[in-house]
C-alpha cells in the first residue's frame, strides 16, 4: 500500500460534495482509506490524522482540490477517482440539461439571468454566509441560511438588514422551511393547509408539520428561523417577523410556533407579540413556563406531538398515537424475547433534537441516560464510540461527522453504530431514528436493513435476540415515502413507531420492565 | 412591520437562487420548482492575506 | 476617495486607454534609432529579468549570435564572455516597450516594426518575424545561414517594409483585425487571415522599390502566415507604454516568460515584474519524439497579444487552433467565458460569428484573477531546451504572480495614502 494523490488547482468543491466524494472514495476495491477535500488547513489536519499528507500535499492551498488515497496501485487508485468523479458528475451535467441554463459565478448574475428569481438559498460555510446573504438581501431576494457556525454578530447583521428591506432571513442554521409548497433545505414535502409554522427548531417543525399532513389537513408555510434566532444576541428578529408574516398571510389561519430555549431577554418581546396576535397560536416553547404562555392567550404544548394534537384539536383532527397500555403490551411481548444479560436500550439518533426528546422520555423509566451530548454533564460517556448503560449517541456531532453532512443526507456516519451496539451482550434495545428529505438518502432504511439483520444474527448465535425500535420522519408525499419506509422496517422485524417520542417510550418501557422482570428473579 | 414583500413571495412562482452544493438545487427541481444555480466559491480560494488585501482594493461583486 | 475608488478610478483610465488607443504600424527602422534607451551594446530579450548566467540554452545563443551578428564579437563564445562581464548588456524588451516573441532578440541594427497609438501616443517596437523556416535566431539558433538572413533583414527586407509602409501612410491594426473577424484567427498563434489582410495593404506599395530582391521580399511578405503577429505585438507595447503611466491600476499591462519564470506588469506599477515559476506549455509536439521533459518554461513575450485580448483570450474566434493543439470548441468557449469572468472591458471591433457575434474580453484585472480563483489562459508555442520550436498549446497564467502583484499595488496604495494623509 503507498499514498496516491490527484491534485486540482483552483478547484472548489463544497463539504458536501466532498464528504460524499470521500465516502464514494472508501467504499472502492484497492483504497485502504482515502480523502478528498479541498486542502484548507483543517483539510491537511485531517489528511494528517490518517497519515495521507505527502510532501506534496504540505504544498498545497485552500484553493486545491485534492483526492488522496492509500491504496494497492496506481491504477486502483486511478479506477477509485473515475468513480469518485462519476459520482459527482450526474448532477452537474444533468442539472444543466434539465434546465438548459448555465450556472453563474455570483448572485448577481444569478438574479440578472432569471429575474423572477425570489428566494436565495445559501449553504456556505459559516464565516462566508453574511457576505452572500447581503448580496442576496441587497438584490432582492429572501433568504434560507442553512450555513452553520455564522458568528451571533453576523447572524444579528444579516437578519436586522433583512428586517430593514422586509425580507425573510431564514436561518442560518436553518434545517427546514417550507415556502409555497416547496420543501427547502432539509424539510419534508408536506400538503397545504391552514396552519402556519415558525420555529427554532428544524426537525421540530417538519415533526409536527408531517403529523399534520398524515392526519389530512397541512401546512401554508414554514418557517425556520435556525436555533440561534431566539438568543439574546440576535433579539428574535426572525421569530418576530414569521409571526408578522404568517398573522399577514391570508391562507394561514392557525399559527404554531416551536422553540426549545429562548433568550430572557427575548421571552418578553416574544410573549407580548404572541398576545397580541390576531390568529390563533399554539406554543411549543421547551424553556418557558406554562401559566406564562397561557396567559398571551396561546394554547401551550408540552411537546412537539402535543404541538401536533393541539393544532389537530383546532380543524377537529387527532393523531391516533398509542396509548401508554398499549406500549407496555408490546413492550412486555419484546422484554420475553431477551437473554437475562441484555438489559439496556442504545439509541443511535441522526440528530440532537430527537436524542434529546427520546433522552427525556426514557429517564423517567430507565433513570440515567449516558451521551455524548448528554442532558447532564456527569452523564457524558467517557468514549463517544463505546456505549455504556442506557446510552444514546448523536452522530450528527462534529467529531463523528468531521464536517461530514447531516446523517439525513449522508446515512453512512451512523451505518457502523447498528452493529457495535448489537456486539455488547448488554444491549436489549436499539433506538434509531430516520429523516426524509428531498436532498436526503433516497432509500436510507434499506441502506441499514442488511445491518439489522446481520446484527440479528450475530445475536441469534449468541442466543441473544435485539428489539430494534425506530421512527421514520417524513410524509407520504415525500420521495422515499414514509409509509414504505416504516414498512420496510416493520418487514424486518423492527418496531416502528409513529413518532420519535413514542419509539423512546417504548424502548424506555422495555428496559423498565427487563428491570422489574430481573429484580424479581423472573425469567 | 411591513409584511408586502414577504405575502409577494408567498403569492408568487417560488424560483431559487441556489448559492453553494448543487444537492439543495436538484431537491427543488425534482420538486418541480425552478432554480438557477450560483457556482459559489470563497474568495481567493481561502487565502486570508489575499482576502484581507482585496477588501481593500475592491473589485469583486 | 478610498482605496477601492481610486484602483476603480485608474482601472476606468486604463481600460479607456485600451479600449479605445488605435495602434497603427507606422514604420521599420533600426532598433538604435528608435527604441527608447537602446545603444550599440544592449540586446533587448523576452520575459522577466533573469540574471545572466541563468539564461536558457536558445536565449544565451540568440544573445550571443546577436552579437556576433552585430560585430561586437567574433564568436559567440567570445559573445558570452563579454556578457559575463557586463560588456553587452541584457535588457528586458517589454521594459523598452519592445516585444520579442518565442527566443527571439533585439540588437542595435536590426530593423523593428515601429508602431503608435493614434490616439493616446505611445509607441512600440518589436522585431520582424523571419517566416517558416525553423531554423532562425527567433528559436534559438545562430549560424552563417541565420547570419545571412539577419543580414538580408537588415538591409533589404527592413527597409522595403519601412518604405511600404510609410507609403501607406500607415496601416491601422484595429482595422486588420476587424476586417479578419470571423475567418477563425485568435491572432496570438494562428493569425494567416490577418497576415493575408495585412500583406495585401503593404504588397502594393512594395511594388515601386527598386531593390533587386524586390519579388523575393514580396513571395518571402506572401508565404509567411504568422507575420501579423509581430506588428500587433508591437501595436500592443503601443497602448501598454500608456496603460503604465497610470498609478494603482490592478490591470495587466505586461506578460512574458523567460522559459524559466513567468512575469506580469500590472499598470498601476509600470514596468516592475511580479515573477513565478513558468509553466510549462500543454498541448501537441511537433516531433512525436519530444516529452514535455524537452520543453523549457513559457518563453517569449507573444502573450502581451492576450494583454490586448487576443490569443488564449478570444480562443473562440480561432477554434482551429485549439483542434491543432488537441482540444475542442467547448474548451475554446471556456478560454474566453473565463477570461470574461476576470476582465473589465471587451474589444467590439472583432466580432465572433459562433459567438452570437460577442466581442472580446480584454483588460485582465489582477484582483479579479486572484479573487475568483479563475486563471486566464495564454496560448503559445513552446520551445525545446537545446533550442527550435518543440510544440504549441496554452497555458494557465500562473497564481502566485497575481498575488504578488496584488500585494505590490496594495503597498502602493498604503504608501500614497499615508503620503497624501
Amino acid at each position: 500500500m503507498e499514498v496516491f494523490v490527484k491534485i486540482e488547482r483552483g478547484r472548489y468543491v463544497d463539504s458536501l460534495e466532498t464528504l460524499l466524494a470521500s465516502s464514494v472514495l472508501n467504499d472502492q476495491p484497492g483504497i485502504e482509506i482515502g480523502c478528498a477535500g479541498m486542502a484548507t488547513d483543517p483539510g491537511k489536519d485531517v489528511l494528517e490524522s490518517v497519515g495521507l499528507l505527502t510532501e506534496e500535499l504540505k504544498t498545497c492551498d485552500g484553493s486545491c482540490y485534492i483526492i488522496a488515497a492509500r491504496a494497492e496501485s496506481q491504477a486502483a487508485f486511478d479506477a477509485a477517482v473515475d468513480e469518485v468523479e462519476a459520482n459527482l458528475a450526474p448532477e452537474d451535467s444533468g442539472d444543466e440539461n434539465e434546465t438548459g441554463e448555465r450556472s453563474c459565478p455570483t448572485i448577481r448574475a444569478a438574479v440578472a439571468a432569471c429575474p423572477k428569481a425570489n428566494l436565495c438559498s445559501v449553504a456556505v460555510p459559516g464565516e462566508y454566509a453574511l457576505g452572500e446573504v447581503k448580496k442576496a438581501l441587497n438584490a432582492g431576494l429572501h433568504c434560507v441560511v442553512f450555513s452553520n457556525n455564522v458568528p451571533l454578530s453576523d447572524e444579528r447583521e444579516m437578519k436586522e438588514l433583512a428586517w430593514e428591506k422586509g425580507l425573510l432571513c431564514m436561518g442560518p442554521d436553518c434545517g427546514v422551511a417550507n415556502i409555497n409548497g416547496a420543501a427547502l433545505v432539509l424539510a419534508s414535502i408536506n400538503n397545504r393547509g391552514p396552519f402556519g409554522i415558525c420555529g427554532a427548531s428544524g426537525v421540530g417543525i417538519q415533526h409536527v408539520a408531517a403529523i399534520l399532513h398524515e392526519a389530512g389537513t397541512g401546512i401554508s408555510q414554514t418557517i425556520g428561523t435556525g436555533g440561534n434566532d431566539l438568543k439574546n444576541e440576535v433579539g428574535g428578529i426572525m421569530m418576530l417577523m414569521g409571526i408578522d408574516a404568517l398573522e399577514a398571510d391570508p391562507e394561514t389561519k392557525y399559527i404554531a410556533l416551536i422553540a426549545r430555549r429562548i433568550g430572557d431577554l427575548v421571552e418578553p418581546a416574544i410573549l407580548e407579540r404572541i398576545s397580541r396576535c390576531k390568529k390563533p397560536v399554539v406554543a411549543m416553547f421547551m424553556s418557558c413556563d406554562r401559566a406564562a404562555v397561557e396567559k398571551t392567550g396561546a394554547v401551550w404544548a408540552r411537546d412537539l406531538d402535543d404541538c401536533a394534537q393541539k393544532c389537530l384539536a383546532m380543524v377537529g383532527k387527532t393523531y391516533e398515537l398509542e396509548t401508554d397500555e398499549e406500549l407496555a403490551a408490546k413492550a412486555a411481548e419484546a422484554v420475553s424475547l431477551l437473554a437475562p444479560e441484555q438489559k439496556y436500550v442504545r439509541g443511535a439518533f441522526s440528530g440532537g433534537t430527537f436524542m434529546d426528546e427520546a433522552m427525556r422520555a426514557l429517564i423517567p423509566k430507565v433513570g440515567d441516560v449516558l451521551s455524548n451530548c448528554p442532558l447532564k454533564e456527569e452523564w457524558r460517556l467517557a468514549d463517544s464510540h463505546k456505549s455504556v448503560g442506557n446510552a444514546c449517541i448523536d452522530y450528527g456531532e462534529e467529531e463523528f461527522t468531521l464536517g461530514r453532512p447531516h446523517p439525513a443526507i449522508d446515512p453512512g456516519v451512523r451505518k457502523p453504530a447498528i452493529l457495535w451496539e448489537a456486539g455488547d451482550p448488554e444491549t436489549a434495545v436499539i433506538l434509531l431514528d430516520f429523516i426524509l428529505t428531498p436532498p436526503g438518502h433516497m432509500d436510507p432504511v434499506g441502506y441499514v436493513l442488511d445491518d439489522i439483520r446481520r446484527a440479528q444474527e450475530l445475536a441469534r448465535d449468541a442466543g441473544r435476540h435485539i428489539v430494534f425500535v425506530a421512527s421514520v420522519l417524513g410524509t407520504d408525499a415525500d420521495f422515499q415515502n414514509v409509509s414504505a419506509q416504516r414498512k420496510k422496517l416493520a418487514d424486518a422485524g423492527v418496531l416502528v413507531c409513529r413518532t420519535n417520542h413514542q419509539a423512546a417510550l417504548l424502548s424506555g418501557e422495555i428496559v423498565r420492565q427487563k428491570k422489574e422482570r430481573d429484580m424479581h428473579g423472573l425469567r | 412591520m411591513d409584511c408586502d414583500k414577504i405575502l409577494d413571495l408567498f403569492q408568487s412562482e417560488l424560483v431559487v437562487v441556489n448559492v453553494g452544493p448543487k444537492l439543495f438545487a436538484t431537491a427543488l427541481e425534482k420538486q418541480g420548482y425552478r432554480t438557477v444555480q450560483v457556482d459559489w466559491k470563497p474568495v481567493a480560494g481561502g487565502d486570508r492575506e489575499m482576502q484581507k488585501i482585496l477588501e481593500v482594493l475592491g473589485g469583486l461583486e | 476617495m478610498t482605496i477601492e475608488q481610486q484602483v476603480n478610478a485608474a482601472n476606468d483610465r486604463v481600460m479607456e486607454i485600451l479600449t479605445k488607443g488605435r495602434p497603427v504600424w507606422k514604420d521599420v527602422r533600426p532598433a538604435l534609432d528608435v527604441i527608447p534607451g537602446m545603444t550599440e551594446t544592449t540586446v533587448l530579450v523576452p520575459g522577466p529579468p533573469l540574471p545572466v548566467e541563468r539564461l536558457t540554452t536558445p536565449i544565451r545563443t540568440a544573445v550571443c549570435g546577436a552579437a556576433v551578428h552585430e560585430k561586437l564579437a567574433k564568436t559567440k563564445e567570445e559573445a558570452w564572455e563579454m556578457v559575463l562581464r557586463g560588456e553587452i548588456t541584457v535588457a528586458q524588451a517589454q521594459d523598452h516597450q519592445c516585444g520579442c516573441a518565442a527566443c527571439m532578440v533585439v540588437s542595435a541594427s536590426m530593423p523593428v516594426i515601429v508602431a503608435e497609438d493614434s490616439v493616446y501616443g505611445g509607441k512600440g517596437y518589436a522585431p520582424i518575424h523571419p517566416g517558416p523556416n525553423p531554423k532562425c535566431l527567433r528559436w534559438g539558433f545562430y549560424d552563417e545561414d541565420v547570419e545571412r538572413d539577419l543580414s538580408w533583414f537588415r538591409d533589404h527586407y527592413g527597409p522595403a517594409l519601412g518604405h511600404a509602409v510609410r507609403a501607406a501612410g500607415g496601416i491601422d491594426l484595429v482595422t486588420v483585425l476587424a476586417k479578419t473577424a470571423g475567418m477563425g484567427d485568435e491572432n496570438h498563434n494562428r493569425q494567416p487571415a490577418a497576415s493575408m489582410y495585412l500583406a495585401l495593404q503593404v504588397i502594393p506599395w512594395m511594388l515601386d522599390l527598386e531593390d533587386p530582391d524586390r519579388d523575393e521580399m514580396i513571395r518571402h511578405l506572401a508565404a509567411n502566415d504568422r507575420f501579423f503577429l509581430h506588428p500587433m505585438m508591437a501595436g500592443v507595447e503601443s497602448i501598454t507604454a500608456t496603460m503604465k503611466q497610470v498609478p494603482l491600476s490592478t490591470v495587466v499591462a505586461g506578460m512574458a516568460g523567460n522559459g524559466v519564470e513567468f512575469g506580469i506588469q500590472l499598470a498601476g506599477t509600470g514596468n516592475r515584474w511580479y515573477t513565478t515559476k513558468a509553466p510549462v506549455i500543454k498541448g501537441t509536439f511537433l516531433n512525436p519524439s519530444y516529452t514535455e521533459a524537452d520543453l523549457l518554461g513559457y518563453l517569449g513575450d507573444s502573450c502581451v497579444t492576450e494583454v490586448y485580448g487576443l490569443g488564449g483570450m478570444s480562443a473562440i474566434a480561432g477554434p482551429a487552433y485549439l483542434r491543432m493543439t488537441g482540444s475542442n470548441i467547448a474548451e475554446a468557449r471556456s478560454r474566453t467565458e473565463k477570461a470574461r469572468a476576470v476582465s473589465l472591458g471587451e474589444h467590439t471591433f472583432a466580432p465572433v460569428p459562433w459567438d452570437d457575434f460577442k466581442g472580446f474580453p480584454v483588460g485582465l484585472d489582477a484582483r479579479k484573477i486572484i479573487g475568483y480563483n479563475i486563471l486566464p489562459i495564454s496560448h503559445g508555442g513552446s520551445a525545446l531546451k537545446k533550442g527550435g520550436q518543440g510544440g504549441a498549446g496554452a497555458a494557465e497564467l500562473p497564481l502566485e504572480c497575481f498575488k504578488e502583484a496584488l500585494r505590490g499595488i496594495y503597498q502602493e496604495a498604503l504608501v500614497r495614502t499615508e503620503q497624501e494623509g
